[in-house]
């Protein structure tokens, strides 16, 4: 076990290199603004020219903050769902919150194009899209609550969320079948992902919900790091294990729903920046982990989110491409490094 | 001396056989002679000859590297040409684009039509009505067809489109002996263009002459149209397009949309940008390119400045949002909710050009009234 004191050079590290990405990312972008008006522009509201002003103040910086928050708050989520479930493959997508928050949403936009009319403007709405997004995650978390209070062993429930996933998955493409090729593309186009069109009042109930799903878990830090040793374990040493599963269950559909209601789906951050932090910290220490990965997601995404943005270029690629693409090998090499997955 | 005689007898030699192969060429521009001209288009062409007429589609989809070959012969005529044979007039076939209906009504084959995938995009109140009647089936999703309805109608021909290769479906409908023919009208660059594949109806409903005389009207009409809008001397801006989440999606420089800008003597902002489909942009490039516009044209599926304005509130920073300059094609629809611009404008391109102008020049058409082209609530 390391040192407490390693463990803030850490955090001050992490901190700082989160600080470097942050700024990196509100640096670059599709149009080229130097860097001296940047600075005028947060601090004095007064860039060379307005439309500057607009793009770093409206555009770029509520960018970086729904990328902060979709991050860590993914990040927590997918640690969260996996020392509940023991599993290292469990992510935010394991209970089908996803994908319910995905079916909110195509059943808006897919369906907008059968009952038409109110629909078809509303499909268009981000707030409606949110809603029904949330709603679509909520109702699949209800069932998996009812589910939940019936099974007691959490395997069972890991499985049970699969096949929500895989009856959502169906149900879209039922409805992506017989909907329009303007519909279509829209949900195409949500389920890639993304971060750049929150106003700053969305960004604020993002943060607002984001935070609370945050102090939810702050009492369950301790039993977490019991759950580890099984449920068994965690009884005996006296932990209220249903109430720990379902406050757990709560932030994570919270945190999941939040934000693929604001940015749609968002791939592997959940499932890989668990990994990446326990290599890195090497504890299972869930009041390390929580801060460590929160971090740690952040900074994935807005790195993510800069190369997205193909810096000096018109063209931008989806979000989830990126994630991917430069996530999946980093979580492939930093195993081979440690040959063996930490749970 | 050897050598001359080598040189002269190779000379003619050469000579005799240009002189025969130009002879072939003559033959073969006087079996031509009454080609039909296509003038615009560049996916299709119309050869004439004695008893056959031969139909070729040159891009039946994007990409294509094989063209489609059919020859057309009068029904009931003895021609044995071991290809792909289609008899004409065609008196039954299945369409797949919303863009064939007005075409067919035009030449006054609309009778013909007896399915089409996912009718309720259909916005023709002619058709609309055959649909009622159920003289018109649904034959499912348009890159999916229902195959067993559609072998059930036994069409002489599919007039389809493809967005790549041929699929599996089409095979299994030309094993039943009903030919496919692609329709690319959709891959134009130019609006002339477009228009013009009325003349790929006319050729398959042995209606050449009216398909020529609709035509020649329309491209009258259009460069007309064109010519007004040249005498005016501002140029006022364009900008195009919505925001589906993050990315800006409007027309490529090279598009048929593009096309339209152009002639109607403006300034679209991305004209100098490659493709013909559309581009796909961040909001930050947009922003910066066309905060100050003149006009925005095309607004997607909003018909209103609050509805634009709910949808994303960096809508709201662009002049054309504050001057309240903003026009949609989408405004008119059909019966059943398609947009009436999908279905006409191909056929219809002189009077979207017209429609510009009269937005973005007004003094040029004081007695105009757009028909297309509506400003957003």
């Amino acid at each position: 076990m390391k040192s407490f004191t390693s463990y803030k050079f850490a955090f001050l590290l992490l901190f700082l290199v989160l600080i470097l990405f942050l700024t990196i990312n509100i640096s670059y972008g599709s149009v080229n603004i130097p860097f001296k008006d940047i600075f005028t522009s947060i601090f004095k509201n007064e860039a060379t020219k307005e439309t500057w002003n607009y793009i770093v103040l409206n555009y770029r910086i509520p960018k970086a903050i729904t990328a902060i928050l979709v991050g860590s708050g993914l990040a927590i989520s997918g640690l969260l769902m996996q020392t509940l479930f023991r599993n290292p493959l469990a992510g935010p997508y394991v209970l089908g919150i996803s994908s319910g928050a995905s079916l909110g949403v195509a059943i808006l936009i897919l369906g907008s194009s059968m009952l038409g009319g109110s629909f078809l403007i509303m499909a268009q709405s981000s707030i409606f899209l949110s809603i029904a997004s949330s709603v679509g995650s909520f109702m699949v978390l209800f069932a998996v609550m009812i589910v939940a209070k019936q099974v007691k062993n959490t395997m069972t429930i890991l499985i049970i969320g699969l096949m929500f996933s895989s009856l959502t998955a169906a149900i879209i493409s039922v409805l992506a079948y017989f909907s329009s090729a303007e519909n279509l593309q829209q949900y195409l186009f949500w389920s890639f992902g993304s971060l750049g069109n929150l106003t700053w009042n969305e960004i604020l109930i993002f943060t607002i919900i984001t935070f609370a799903g945050v102090i939810l878990i702050l009492p369950t830090l301790k039993p977490l790091n019991s759950l580890l040793l099984g449920e068994n374990y965690a009884k005996s040493v006296g932990i209220n294990f249903n109430r720990t599963r379902n406050i757990i269950l709560v932030a994570t559909s919270l945190l999941t729903g939040v934000i693929t209601a604001f940015s749609g789906p968002i791939a592997f951050i959940g499932l890989a920046t668990p990994h990446i932090t326990k290599i890195i910290f090497n504890t299972s220490n869930h009041k390390l982990l929580i801060p460590a990965v929160a971090l740690i997601g952040a900074i994935m995404m807005l790195i993510s989110d800069t190369i997205a943005q193909l810096p000096n270029s018109e063209f931008t690629l989806p979000i989830n491409a990126i994630t991917s693409l430069f996530g999946a090998p980093v979580v492939i090499w930093l195993l081979l490094r440690k040959k063996k997955l930490i749970l | 001396m050897n050598h001359v005689i080598i040189v002269l007898a190779l000379f003619c030699f050469n000579f005799i056989s240009c002189n025969q192969s130009q002879k072939k060429k003559d033959l073969a521009i006087k079996v031509d002679s009454s080609k039909t001209s296509i003038k615009y288009a560049k996916g299709f062409d119309i050869q004439i000859f004695d008893t056959y007429k031969k139909l070729i589609i040159k891009s039946p989809y994007p990409g294509a590297e094989d063209h489609q070959e059919f020859i057309l012969i009068r029904r009931g005529s003895n021609v044995e040409m071991g290809k792909k044979i289609i008899e004409i007039p065609l008196e039954k076939i299945v369409a797949t684009s919303t863009t064939h209906i007005p075409m067919l009504e035009l030449i006054e084959e609309e009778n013909s039509l007896v399915g089409f995938p996912h009718v309720d995009y259909i916005t023709s109140s002619k058709t609309i009505e055959r649909i009622k009647n159920g003289l018109i089936k649904d034959i499912g999703n348009d890159q999916d067809f229902n195959t067993e309805v559609l072998l059930d109608l036994q069409p002489n021909a599919v007039i389809a489109f493809s967005m790549g290769n041929t699929t599996k479906m089409f095979e299994t409908i030309e094993k039943n002996g009903i030919p496919i023919i692609f329709n690319g009208d959709w891959l134009e660059e130019t609006p002339l263009g477009r228009a013009e594949w009325i003349k790929f109806f006319g050729v398959l409903y042995d209606k050449d002459k009216e398909a020529d005389s609709i035509y020649s009207a329309i491209e009258l009409a259009y460069n007309n149209a064109k010519q007004i809008a040249k005498n005016s001397i501002n140029k006022p801006t364009i900008m195009s397009g919505v925001l589906y989440k993050d990315k800006w999606n409007l027309p490529a420089g090279e598009s048929f949309t593009a096309q339209l800008y152009r002639d109607a003597n403006t300034n679209y902002y991305w004209k100098e940008s490659k493709g013909q489909g559309s581009l796909v942009l961040s909001f930050e490039a947009v922003y910066e390119k066309a905060k100050n516009a003149d006009f925005w044209i095309g607004s997607g599926y909003f018909t209103s400045f609050s509805e634009l304005a709910s949808a994303n509130n960096h809508y709201t920073e662009f002049n054309t949002y504050k001057n309240k300059n903003i026009y949609t094609f989408s405004k008119k629809r059909g019966e059943n909710g398609g947009v009436i611009y999908f279905e006409l404008a191909p056929i219809q391109p002189h009077i979207v050009l017209q429609d510009l102008i009269k937005i973005v020049h007004p003094e040029l058409l004081p007695e105009y009234k757009p028909y297309f082209l509506e400003k957003l609530e």
